[in-house]
């Protein structure tokens, strides 16, 4: 556990460190100001939609972050060779794997409080009161991250930064489109559409289960019993993810 | 004297794709390094010395061959007593010196235990050790060439091991920074009495440090023993230096029989000798052992 807790220490502080991170919370403060600007639009839903956008503004930020560095985290330890060294020492290629995830884990849960924080000061700004479901909302993206992040992992472990890019992207996209995809076809009469949609939702996850912004625009409740689910859905797929990206990194040579 | 690694029947191959036909670069290696011993390991670009190296760490799973370490499999106990500087190092530029090197102790050790008050004394000893205390609070892509492949030893000797192994450690420094890292090695191998596994094209430097030596040529073995032997193998030339009537004369000869019979010629007129040197250096024995194996 201390060679886990090591390697995710240094990798938090790598990325701390790193100046990308701080451009993409620039982002993330660009979109939450946008926000702002677009919920003036109308005068009705000024708050609904400053919740909507933020919300949105955060999420596109850290599954950005995750992509784009998650995507490197491997990679970049095998291309610079720091690999090498730290193979040598008494740490198993899987407490590698988790230390990183852990690490990157433990930057995004930072980022993702700090941006909360400043999300909440803008709707307490706007009258906005608090809910518990802005909470759950946020405890909903994290499990979509950890569950993109392990993604993410696995694939870096066996191609390149920019085709991890792209599986991923695939993947997040199939992922939240699967179910409005299975009512589509639900409609229709097409046998080979619906076994393709039962397919989809057997094999992949479903990002939608742990989806829950529109709750929090309605200010609705979300029932204890879907978020329990949602956290052991989310962990897994985590689980089986993390267990592949080990088993394959076990495999690998560092010519 | 136990060997602290023993590599027998050492064979790996690669494939440019999975559809080529493999290439072997390491075929039927075997050697031992002996407890203690500083070794370097020689060959040409591309004998296979890298791979050797990686293959013995578990870096590249070799096809086939036997590796034992302290008479053991590599395990995470074994790789405790075990330090390893890769060629031309890459460390984490975004950690201090003292940071980097607390880093690599908390890798090393399994149990949280040890204070801070340990750990800084153990890093301040090691920083003073490669000559790098004033640049403990220096980010690592502030060091310069030499400072970084200092910092480079001082992570693969931290843990105190019993064997430490050297990828091109002394590649890409000046002449200064070379002597620097040869004392450091000179110092930790008779203060520690560790054993010192040296690859390097800077056969001076091995001959300097390493009393045995290792040769591959083309991923095959081709000698092992001692750095005086090789070097006597192939057209010994000796000079010894002895005092006579208040001043130094030297006597050269071209044999190892011829050498004894002339000291014990001197040590019987009573002749104090100075040195026994051998004239032929051993990248001359290289360079004619390498072309007549070609």
């Amino acid at each position: 556990m201390n060679q886990i807790l090591t390697i995710a220490q240094n990798t938090y502080k790598e990325l701390i460190r790193d100046k990308a991170l701080y451009i993409l919370i620039f982002f993330a403060m660009g979109l939450l100001a946008l926000s702002i600007l677009l919920s003036q639009l109308s005068i009705h839903e000024n708050l609904r939609l400053t919740i909507d956008f933020g919300f949105s503004g955060i999420f596109l930020a850290i599954v950005a972050m995750t992509l784009f560095v998650g995507s490197t985290l491997v990679f970049r330890e095998i291309d610079k060779k720091t690999i090498l060294f730290l193979m040598s020492y008494p740490l198993s290629r899987s407490q590698f794997i988790m230390g990183k995830f852990i690490g990157f884990s433990m930057m995004l849960c930072t980022l993702m409080v700090g941006l909360g924080i400043a999300l909440a000061a803008l709707l307490f700004a706007i009258q906005w009161e608090p809910t518990v479901s802005f909470l759950i909302a946020f405890y909903g993206i994290f499990l979509e991250i950890l569950l993109l992040l392990s993604m993410t992992l696995l694939f870096g472990v066996i191609i390149r930064p920019i085709l991890v890019v792209g599986a991923v992207v695939g993947l997040f996209l199939i992922g939240h489109g699967m179910n409005g995809f299975a009512e589509i076809v639900a409609r229709g009469q097409n046998e080979f559409l619906k076994t393709l949609s039962q397919i989809l939702k057997w094999s992949l996850p479903n990002l939608e289960n742990m989806n829950w912004m529109n709750q929090v625009v309605y200010a609705e409740i979300i029932p204890g019993r879907t978020m329990l689910f949602a956290s052991v859905y989310t962990l897994g797929w985590v689980i089986f993810f993390l267990s592949l990206a080990i088993v394959l990194f076990r495999r690998r040579d560092f010519v | 004297m136990a060997n602290v690694l023993e590599v027998k029947n050492l064979t790996k191959s690669f494939k440019r794709n999975p559809w080529s036909k493999p290439k072997e670069v390491l075929h039927n290696i075997s050697f031992s390094l002996s407890q203690g011993v500083m070794t370097g390991f020689l060959g040409i670009n591309g004998s296979g010395k890298t791979t050797t190296i990686k293959c013995v760490l578990d870096l590249i799973t070799p096809d086939s061959g036997d590796i034992k370490f302290f008479g053991e499999e590599l395990s995470r106990n074994v790789k405790k007593r075990i330090g390893f500087l890769p060629e031309k190092p890459q460390l984490y530029d975004h950690l201090t010196g003292g940071e980097f090197l607390d880093f690599a102790l908390k890798l090393s050790r399994n149990d949280i235990s040890t204070s801070n008050a340990e750990s800084e004394k153990k890093i301040d000893e090691i920083l003073e050790l490669v000559d790098l205390k004033n640049a403990k609070e220096s980010r690592l892509r502030e060091y310069s060439k030499g400072m970084y492949q200092r910092m480079g030893l001082a992570q693969a000797i931290i843990r105190n091991p019993q064997l430490v192994i050297l990828d091109e450690p002394m590649s890409d420094l000046d002449p200064a920074g070379r002597s620097l890292v040869k004392d450091i090695l000179k110092r930790i191998q008779s203060e520690k009495k560790v054993s010192i596994f040296i690859s390097s094209h800077l056969l001076q430097d091995i001959e300097d440090l390493c009393p045995e030596i290792v040769i591959l040529n083309q991923g095959e073995m081709k000698y092992t023993g001692q750095t005086l032997s090789f070097i006597n193998k192939l057209n010994p030339k000796f000079e010894i230096t002895f005092e006579s009537q208040n001043s130094f004369k030297t006597v050269s000869v071209d044999s190892e029989e011829k050498l004894q019979s002339e000291i014990d010629k001197l040590r019987n007129q009573k002749l104090n000798i100075i040195t026994i040197q051998n004239q032929k250096s051993l990248e001359e024995a290289f360079k004619s052992f390498i072309g007549k194996s070609f």
